[in-house]
């Protein structure tokens, strides 16, 4: 038995797991899930899901590599380029992964086959697209009631109708309860109309309901322990066509919030635009990055302007409206090498779940190749009273190799809108202190000024 | 009496009185597991709530069942209707006649 190590988000199923062995990510299938990793390769299940992209595909990988005696095949699935999650997607991300979600289980059911798992966390978006990327989420199909349906619930319709229904915002509440949006919390906080929805009254308020009521009835009778419930194939695929018209149905549109309308706002010019790509362009191609993470993107125009020189653009932002914008944008134009992701940088995504390590920190998922921070500094530094030796700190932490920075002075007319609520307590916020804080941790090796603006840009790289 | 719910078994191919009488009994019960949901009260989740979770599953193929069956046999429930109405009429003509 060779000793790696194993992948803290996989202890949960029974069917296998996941570990890193000399840097590669493999995955053992145990014993006890044979008959169904069998079914769903002769099924051809497996072949169809890989062939239409809905599933990450794998090499077989020597038996040898096997963690525990109960091991039956060891795989080399494909790694996903960047993990995200669901508490990190915009309205249209969370909704296309619960589609895929059904549409897979449609399609297994066709083959005899059904999902044990309806995590959001089994998605992840590559090249662009959500894939399902846990081979072992499926099981031989019976006909009983769907294993997964409130996890599906919990995970995808909740925060899709809280989203749609109250407020954008309450997505975020998949950061504090790792297992989805309890049903009767959502309950609570859907308004009346929703109950309108004949849909969302039945998987969630219904579902609430009767799940109150089997937990106080401590799982006497029959339905105890849910064994020799029986559903037919034609009722299982009639709720799934009713949740899949449910979250069709559901819809969010930005508009309205901090930065929907943020560039037609800035006092840039058309001419110190086209500079500013100009010179953030020159850069990048200097860095020659693989990965980039683009902080504070907006709807992405920079992380555009990286993408076709780098392997992958994280393109994050804290505003809920631009990732959609940019997610969009994504789908419309078929792009494969950004990532759009909800981010509040002043409160990064922490390492959560079991010991605090079953779901990643942003910090843990780095460091990226190149950090772009393109208009940003008076954010962190101005509205969220950070040093500028704190704010190099953390640059210095995610990035690799090169930081692309814009510094905003202090007359920009976007800095003096943040000052004019608030006491100007930043004397010390001036080009000399960036530039000495952040000469602490990086050698300036190319810098510009946006014509047409008193903004400059950075190309830093970072002291080893 | 949820536990008739399983008891109940759908068959569309059952003569027309038993589709009629399983629709109804389906609607009784229907109705009264709605209300019961709906007085259910806040309870700690000590256990795994996936029995509830089944149940809805349940329901809801019950209710979308019960429309499929009355849909569906729509004629024979119509043919055994106006059968009773014709007997009715009939033995009412007889009664008639022989006063």
């Amino acid at each position: 038995m060779k000793k790696a190590v194993n992948l803290p988000s996989s202890f949960r199923d029974p069917s296998g797991f996941l570990f890193i062995n000399n840097g590669f990510l493999y995955r053992q299938v145990n014993k006890s899930y044979r008959l169904d990793f069998d079914r769903l390769i002769g099924s051809g299940l497996h072949k169809r899901l890989v062939k239409e992209g809905l599933l990450v595909p794998f090499r077989e990988a020597p038996a040898a590599l096997a963690q525990t005696p109960d091991c039956y095949k060891i795989i080399r699935p494909e790694p996903a380029p960047f993990i995200s999650y669901p508490y990190e997607w915009c309205f249209s991300q969370l909704k296309d992964a619960a589609l895929l979600t059904l549409k897979i289980q449609k399609m297994a059911l066709e083959y005899g086959m059904s999902l044990k798992d309806a995590s959001a966390y089994n998605i992840q978006f590559i090249s662009g697209k959500p894939a399902l990327i846990d081979t072992l989420s499926f099981e031989i199909y019976e006909e009983k009631p769907w294993v997964a349906y409130r996890q599906f619930c919990q995970h995808f319709l909740a925060p899709l109708a809280l989203a749609a229904y109250t407020d954008i915002r309450l997505a975020q509440l998949l950061r504090v309860h790792i297992d989805g949006i309890p049903l009767d919390l959502a309950s609570r906080l859907l308004p009346v109309k929703a109950k309108l929805n004949p849909q969302l009254l039945v998987h969630i308020y219904l579902h609430a309901k009767s799940q109150q009521m089997f937990s106080a009835r401590g799982g006497q009778g029959r339905l105890g322990t849910g064994r020799g419930i029986k559903l037919r194939r034609g009722q299982l695929l009639a709720i799934l066509n009713g949740l899949e018209s449910a979250v069709n149905k559901l819809a969010w549109n930005p508009k309205g919030t901090e930065w929907a309308g943020y560039y037609d706002k800035t006092n840039y010019s058309k001419k110190a635009f086209r500079h500013k790509a100009e010179v953030v362009g020159k850069f990048i191609k200097k860095a020659k990055p693989g990965f980039v993470w683009d902080l504070g993107a907006n709807t992405g125009e920079f992380s555009r302007i990286a993408s076709p020189k780098a392997g992958l653009v994280v393109s994050s932002d804290i505003d809920p409206a631009a990732v959609e914008i940019n997610y969009r944008q994504v789908k419309e134009n078929n792009e494969s090498k950004i990532l759009p992701l909800l981010m509040d940088l002043t409160n990064p995504s922490g390492g959560i779940g079991w010991g605090n390590r079953e779901r990643m920190s942003l910090a843990q998922r780095g460091p990226a190749d190149t950090v772009m921070a393109l208009a940003l500094i008076h954010h962190l530094a101005i509205s969220n009273n950070l040093p500028f030796g704190m704010i190099a700190e953390f640059f210095a932490d995610i990035c690799r190799e090169f930081l692309v920075i814009e510094f905003v002075p202090k007359d920009d007319s976007q800095v003096q809108r943040l000052l004019s609520t608030r006491e100007d307590i930043f004397p010390h916020y001036t080009q000399d202190d960036f530039e000495k804080e952040f000469g602490r941790l990086f050698t300036m090796t190319a810098k510009e000024q946006v014509k047409g603006s008193k903004r400059v840009i950075y190309l830093m790289k970072k002291e080893s | 009496m949820l536990d008739i719910v399983f008891e109940v078994r759908w068959n569309v191919n059952l003569g027309s009185l038993n589709v009629i009488y399983s629709s109804t009994v389906a609607l009784k019960i229907l109705v009264l597991s709605l209300t019961f949901l709906a007085l259910a009260r806040q309870a700690h989740a000590y256990l795994d709530p996936g029995t509830g979770s089944y149940f809805v599953q349940i329901l809801i193929a019950g209710l979308a069942g019960g429309g499929y069956i009355i849909v569906s046999s729509w004629g024979k429930i119509r043919q055994f209707l106006s059968s009773i109405f014709k007997k009715e009429k009939k033995e009412n003509q007889g009664d008639e006649k022989s006063r």
